[in-house]
């Protein structure tokens, strides 16, 4: 029975896997997952309804959250879902004698020491005043909205994640504003 | 058969019912016809990806060592599991598996499982104790209408590009499993006797109008439906038809015999798409010696390297017996000219020879593998035979160079007609490997040409004679790269006079 809110829609997260039956991983993605999509989604434009996301796993070669953090986020846009923003995640791995190093595929999340993946939000302010300044001259939002992380780092390590994360961020964000615009134009011109 | 997701009109729905009747499909498929089918194998072994039109599905194969059913204590187990996924259709919803998930699970397991199409006697490792589980996953990632059919190829295409792990028993007692990863031994298959290809049709009106590959639309308003699992040697495995309007023996058996025609043809579109799967896979597994592409010389005289050159060998009645010890490996170390320098100059002549010949030669692709490693710049040392490559250059290590120089001296020795040589020279398993090249030099060797004359021969000597044996001291693999290249020219001067 799914709980219905009147004031604002739910948000239903179902992560199948690509093979066997859903454990405790899934479950534990779906939650990362749905609180992420709560930080962006307009729930309160839409009482008592539901919003389901599915999210199928067709092959893991690493960086598997981060892939359909993504994958989420387009959906919601190519659904037309009212979002404030949009989400770019990344991952990174580090390895046993502290390098850091972006995007692990699957070999090497299993060999590193440790891996975490960062969600961020990638909107343009307009007008908040409390909220940090200006990135590269532009308003942007650029907290950590997630982060998981999977086995132990030095702090310094994980900061120094964070940064290179955040640089890789900016670009897959201006990769998948590009590729939603090209796509919506594609759109506009098949009809 | 209403489908909770999809809102149809009753214009719409009636007017699919009445084009049918007049043979006609909303799609401008006719009555028998299947929708486009692609199947696609994803990087790992075992999974396939089915587009029957806009339906997709995905199937997964994955193998776990687990201990047999009590009664069944020699055979591995078959077990496919459906799940639909809310991603498919709107009307799907997460949790416990709906009827339809679960009738599908059934067919598909009914025509693979029961009908014993995979065996699962091969799958036992210990009896009794230990056994391959085969677990098939299938998810669906679009409705639009004949799940079954398509999640059936996908289940076979899957089983099909599947590999598990090699595993032997051995330990102490012998009743130890060891499982080999794939980078020690390469995977195996499953073996599969036969493929159980599901065909379904629909029927409308009073059951006496009937299509094959129903779409979303068209299952909507059918009346009811058959799934007959049939293989392409004509045998029936699995017949389903539950409930819904009641269909003449006559029309049923007519959907059997046209089923039995469309498997054939799905099994062939199948086992082409695995064949060329198969070729990928293989080509993806060839591993270049890495020296092959970084060593570089100035053998860039072959672009095309000759095919092997056939030479008539009869063994000879003469008794050709080597005369000298053969200081062999003086031998070998002054297969070198002294004069190295008209070799060079002389390079030139022989790599613009070779260039012309590949037209002549057809142009043949010796490579199983990818673009060519020949780049300009091959070393033809390093040339030992991987498995990817098939070159015409053998290893010509050093004994294979004694053998060369033993035969070759005694041909010139003998001095017997072009074609004959004693093959007891020649050791056999080495034999074959330089029978060539030792037939072109042998006939190069006798060839009363101009270009065999003591002073005028443009490449040198190349066979070592009594004058020509000063030890200088070289290394190996200098002297070896000069013999690749002698045993070129040679050959080279073989082709070139044999197409004057």
């Amino acid at each position: 029975m799914k709980k219905e809110n009147a004031e604002r829609a739910i948000i239903e997260v179902v992560w199948r896997a690509k093979s066997g039956l859903s454990g405790s991983y899934e479950k534990d993605a779906e939650v990362v997952v749905r609180r992420s999509l709560e930080y962006i989604i307009l729930t309160a434009l839409h009482p008592n309804t539901a919003i389901s996301v599915i999210l199928q796993v067709i092959n893991d070669d690493g960086s598997l959250l981060a892939c359909a953090m993504n994958a989420a986020c387009a959906a919601l846009v190519d659904a037309g879902i009212p979002l404030n923003g949009l989400l770019s995640a990344v991952s990174c791995g580090v390895t046993h004698d502290g390098q850091v190093f972006l995007d692990p595929t699957k070999p090497e999340e299993q060999k590193c020491k440790a891996y975490v993946s960062f969600v961020f939000p990638s909107r343009r302010l307009s007008a908040v005043p409390e909220l940090p300044a200006d990135v590269d001259g532009e308003p942007v939002e650029y907290g950590i909205l997630t982060s998981v992380t999977r086995g132990a780092m030095e702090v310094e390590e994980y900061f120094s994640c964070v940064e290179n994360c955040r640089a890789a961020a900016a670009k897959v964000s201006e990769f998948s504003r590009s590729s939603i615009e090209q796509s919506l134009k594609g759109n506009r011109d098949g009809c | 058969m209403s489908h909770a997701g999809l809102r149809m009109s009753t214009n719409e729905k009636e007017f699919i019912v009445a084009a049918i009747r007049e043979e006609q499909r909303i799609d401008g498929r006719t009555p028998f016809d299947y929708r486009r089918l692609q199947i696609k194998f994803l990087k790992e072994d075992g999974s396939v990806e089915v587009q029957l039109g806009q339906t997709r599905v995905l199937a997964v194969v994955k193998g776990e060592i687990t201990q047999p059913y009590p009664d069944r204590g020699n055979e591995g187990s078959l077990a496919i599991f459906t799940e639909f996924s809310p991603m498919g259709d709107p009307a799907f919803e997460p949790g416990r598996p709906s009827e339809m998930a679960v009738e599908l699970g059934r067919i598909i397991d009914r025509g693979l499982r029961e009908s014993r199409a995979v065996d699962t006697e091969s799958l036992c490792i210990l009896s009794g104790r230990s056994v391959w589980s085969i677990r098939v996953d299938i998810h669906i990632l679009d409705n639009y209408g004949n799940l079954v059919d398509a999640a059936n190829l996908a289940a076979l295409a899957a089983l099909l590009s599947y590999r598990r792990p090699e595993c032997t028993v051995g330990g102490d007692d012998g009743q130890q499993i060891i499982v080999h990863p794939p980078e020690v031994r390469e995977p195996v298959g499953l073996i599969i006797h036969h493929l159980p290809i599901a065909v379904t049709f629909a029927f409308f009106g009073d059951g006496n109008f009937q299509v094959l590959d129903p779409n979303l639309k068209e299952e909507e308003v059918m009346g009811g439906r058959i799934t007959i699992t049939i293989n392409s040697q004509g045998e029936i495995c699995a017949v389903q038809k539950g409930g819904g309007v009641g269909v003449s023996a006559s029309e049923v058996m007519r959907c059997l015999r046209i089923a039995a025609a469309k498997a054939q043809s799905m099994t062939e579109t199948l086992k082409k798409a695995v064949e060329i799967h198969e070729i990928e896979r293989a080509q993806r597994k060839i591993r270049r010696h890495p020296n092959l592409q970084n060593q570089i010389d100035t053998a860039s005289s072959v672009p095309n390297p000759i095919k092997k050159i056939e030479v008539e060998m009869e063994e000879t009645s003469e008794d050709i017996e080597p005369k000298q010890a053969l200081d062999t490996e003086r031998g070998i170390k002054d297969l070198s000219m002294s004069d190295s320098s008209r070799m060079k100059s002389t390079e030139t002549e022989v790599a613009e020879t070779l260039t012309e010949k590949p037209s002549r030669a057809g142009g043949r692709d010796l490579f199983a593998g990818g673009e060519s490693a020949w780049g300009d710049d091959v070393k033809l040392t390093p040339l030992k035979g991987s498995p990817g490559t098939r070159s015409t250059l053998f290893p010509l290590d050093s004994d294979a160079l004694v053998e060369f120089d033993v035969a070759a001296r005694a041909v010139l020795r003998g001095g017997v007609s072009s074609q004959r040589m004693s093959s007891k020279l020649v050791s056999e398993p080495l034999q074959r490997q330089i029978s060539d090249q030792i037939a072109a030099a042998a006939v190069y060797a006798n060839q009363t040409s101009p270009l065999i004359s003591e002073d005028a021969r443009p490449l040198g000597p190349i066979f070592p004679r009594v004058g020509d044996m000063d030890s200088t001291e070289e290394s190996d693999a200098a002297l070896e790269t000069k013999s690749c290249k002698l045993f070129h020219y040679a050959i080279a001067g073989f082709v070139q006079t044999t197409s004057n």
